[in-house]
């Protein structure tokens, strides 16, 4: 058994442990620390067989056995990868968790890890953050003179292209794919390593030859799995990007629509905080699907308890921190300069706006 | 090829068609559930659903996860759950007369696929059966249901919480009559009958004592499909009754009974939160349990359209529980896991008693 230590932006800190390729994650490498002593950690996450504390629970469906600050999920599945896991001290930090893979093909393979990760513990930091009243958003952001840009869309819409595409013309970058709000209404760049498909590969991210076969490959597997095998390769901004900024206030916030009119047409609107609210938390919702049933199976058994409160206080974040300017873009499927030509047109019209 | 018209007709408030295209079909999915409700007559359906080939027109839509076409009023994507694959058509996916096109193709022939094939069209059939009843002002639960001299008890209740076997031991014990073992429908302060997989209650109700199937009952009960005796059945079933008392059922791996009053808010929520589980659910008396597709349709829809009746659907369903359980007593039991007579009792004591 090893250990990793994370400590994200002394946000949340965490540990994992199990084997070595799940405690040395690359998805979280960019906040690997040395050492955390226990009384600082809020998520413990181990990867080992377990055997399930489970005394005095409500048992749903055959397969939720829950309790106060408790939650077991006997079986669960995403694609070929089967899982049980364990929560412990679910509404008061540090929370417990123990995750078993159960045998599959997948389980000798890293790609377990991955999804595990994307499954199970990207939701538990959104979680963790919630509780400390910041709000974690599935978007990209780049900031030029201590002014924080926001692009929110599900995935593969075209955060990361647009936010590269404006890194070119003298942004810096913040984050490609979660972004923190505080409550000091600042963001925060949560960096993992970017997703990388063929779809959003353009010239402002190099790749070398190797890399580009791989990709190409991928693509290949993809098309030949009728869609079902979807390999990325993950690239570290922080290795590609050299103005980096970790932190600005939050200037205006674009949430990007694709289409697939026929007429191709971009069309850009101001929209309002209560109505970009309710996209994120949808985004959030569809984002973290496996996480969203299970607060719902516990908030079943404990309808007053704070996880079932969960999306409430997770609205209210977004309702206190966004700022006002907020444009929804209709973009096409595959993004092209006029986008980013527009959205910065925005951008510029709206420091106009202020300085008149 | 020619197509295979079933009709169905919910109490008179849902029509729905069903055309296919003519193939074996050991297990008559969608014919299972809601045997009940088949009507012999040709209907002007609420929900018309198509199952074969078709062409989508997802032409102008919004793309959210690559996947899933989205325009006002319409749903469409093709989509996957573990080795299964489908398309879905869904015209008039916020209102009016529903009309699905549903595709399924097979990635892996495999012995499961008779099964999961009818399973699939189930889960979007069903979830859409929700959301349509509640348009019209009747709102179906996840709850057993008996009734006695007109009056209705429910007994809303997770998957694995005997609901079918407690309302057997009702009808056969205490000369109750049959609502639904696993759903029934409200409407204002009534409740009305859901008997969903009848056909499977009734071989149970007649040849068992409890839900539990072994190996040689299932193949009894598959045999006994073959001869078709769908309108042969020995359940006293009623259409509807005065509503008089709810009463969740939890089962747990405490060694006790406890039986306590609920508050109206909490109550609400978990009905709320049933009823998400179901509309995301496969669940089923075959089938194993993940995450059911519809559910999500109607989160990306509502993610395009946060404004959308869709979207607005659980604060809206919020408040019409609220108006019908308003007044009406409600408790809680939990149980043990170990189903007993001395568990019926308890709770027959709680209905019949008021407490």
């Amino acid at each position: 058994m090893n250990a990793g230590y994370y400590n994200i932006e002394n946000l949340v800190k965490f540990a994992l442990i199990g084997p070595r390729r799940f405690s040395n994650s690359y998805r979280y490498s960019n906040y690997k620390v040395d050492f955390i002593s226990d009384n600082e950690l809020d998520l413990i996450i181990r990867l080992n067989s377990f055997k399930p504390d489970i005394k005095d629970c409500s048992i749903l469906d055959d397969k939720y056995y829950i309790r106060k600050n408790y939650f077991y999920c006997k079986e669960d599945d995403y694609k070929i990868l089967r899982w049980e896991v364990e929560i412990k001290n679910l509404e008061s930090l540090p929370i417990h968790v123990n995750i078993n893979l159960k045998p599959s093909l997948l389980k000798i393979m890293n790609v377990s890890y991955i999804l595990l990760e994307g499954i199970i513990i990207d939701p538990l930091i959104h979680y963790i953050l919630t509780l400390k009243k910041c709000a974690l958003i599935h978007a990209s952001c780049i900031a030029r003179e201590d002014e924080g840009f926001m692009f929110i869309a599900r995935g593969g819409a075209g955060k990361t292209t647009i936010a590269t595409h404006l890194i070119g013309k003298g942004f810096n970058f913040i984050s490609d794919n979660y972004t923190i709000l505080t409550p000091e209404k600042d963001v925060i760049g949560f960096i993992e390593p970017l997703n990388i498909f063929t779809y959003n590969l353009n010239k402002n991210i190099r790749v070398n030859f190797i890399r580009k076969t791989e990709l190409k490959i991928k693509s290949l597997i993809y098309k030949l799995s009728k869609e079902y095998i979807k390999l990325f390769t993950r690239i570290n901004p922080l290795d590609i990007f050299t103005n980096i900024d970790k932190k600005t206030k939050l200037r205006a916030t674009f949430l990007l629509l694709p289409c697939n009119e026929a007429k191709n047409t971009i069309q850009l609107f101001r929209i309002s905080k209560d109505k970009l609210t309710k996209h994120i938390c949808y985004n959030q919702i569809l984002e973290f699907p496996y996480f969203d049933r299970y607060i719902t199976v516990y908030s079943y058994v404990l309808p007053n308890s704070i996880m079932s409160e969960h999306w409430e206080n997770y609205r209210n974040l977004l309702d206190n921190n966004l700022c006002e300017n907020i444009y929804l873009i209709k973009i096409p499927q595959i993004i092209n300069k006029d986008v980013t030509e527009i959205i910065l047109g925005a951008i510029n019209n709206d420091k106009q706006d202020t300085k008149l | 090829m020619t197509n295979k018209i079933l009709n169905y007709n919910i109490h008179d408030i849902l029509k729905i068609q069903i055309a296919r295209e003519e193939h074996f079909d050991l297990m008559r999915g969608l014919d299972l559930e809601l045997s009940y409700f088949r009507s012999e007559v040709n209907l002007e359906p609420d929900i018309y659903f198509y199952i074969g080939k078709f062409i989508p027109s997802n032409k102008d839509c919004y793309l959210v996860d690559h996947r899933y076409y989205i325009r006002n009023n319409y749903f469409y994507c093709k989509d996957s759950l573990g080795r299964e694959s489908w398309e879905v058509e869904i015209n008039s996916f916020e209102y009016g007369k529903t009309v699905v096109n549903y595709s399924y193709s097979y990635k892996t022939w495999n012995s499961k696929a008779l099964i999961s094939r009818f399973s699939i069209e189930t889960f979007l059939l069903r979830p859409l059966i929700y959301y349509k009843l509640s348009e019209r002002g009747y709102f179906m639960i996840h709850s057993a249901g008996v009734s006695k001299n007109g009056e209705a008890y429910i007994f809303p209740a997770r998957g694995g919480a005997f609901k079918t076997t407690f309302v057997m031991d009702f009808i056969k014990k205490a000369k109750f009559n049959y609502l639904g073992d696993d759903r029934v429908i409200l409407h204002r302060g009534e409740v009305l009958s859901f008997p969903a997989h009848l056909i499977l209650f009734n071989y149970i109700y007649s040849n068992k004592n409890n839900e539990y199937l072994n190996l040689m009952d299932k193949i009894r009960f598959v045999n006994s499909l073959r001869q078709n005796n769908y309108y042969n059945v020995n359940v006293p079933i009623v259409k509807s009754a005065k509503l008089k008392l709810v009463c969740f059922i939890e089962k747990t791996n405490k060694s006790n009974v406890i039986i306590q009053k609920l508050d109206l808010k909490d109550a609400i929520d978990k009905l709320i939160d049933s009823t998400k589980m179901e509309m995301s659910s496969i669940s089923d008396n075959i089938v194993g349990f993940s995450l059911g597709p519809y559910y999500r349709y109607m989160q990306a829809y509502s993610y395009v359209f946060p404004e959308s009746k869709v979207a607005k659907y659980w604060d809206e369903l919020k408040q019409n529980y609220k108006a019908i359980l308003k007044g009406i007593p409600i408790y809680q039991i939990i149980f043990p896991e170990e189903y007993d007579d001395r568990v019926f009792q308890e709770i027959l004591d709680v209905v019949e008693g008021g407490l």
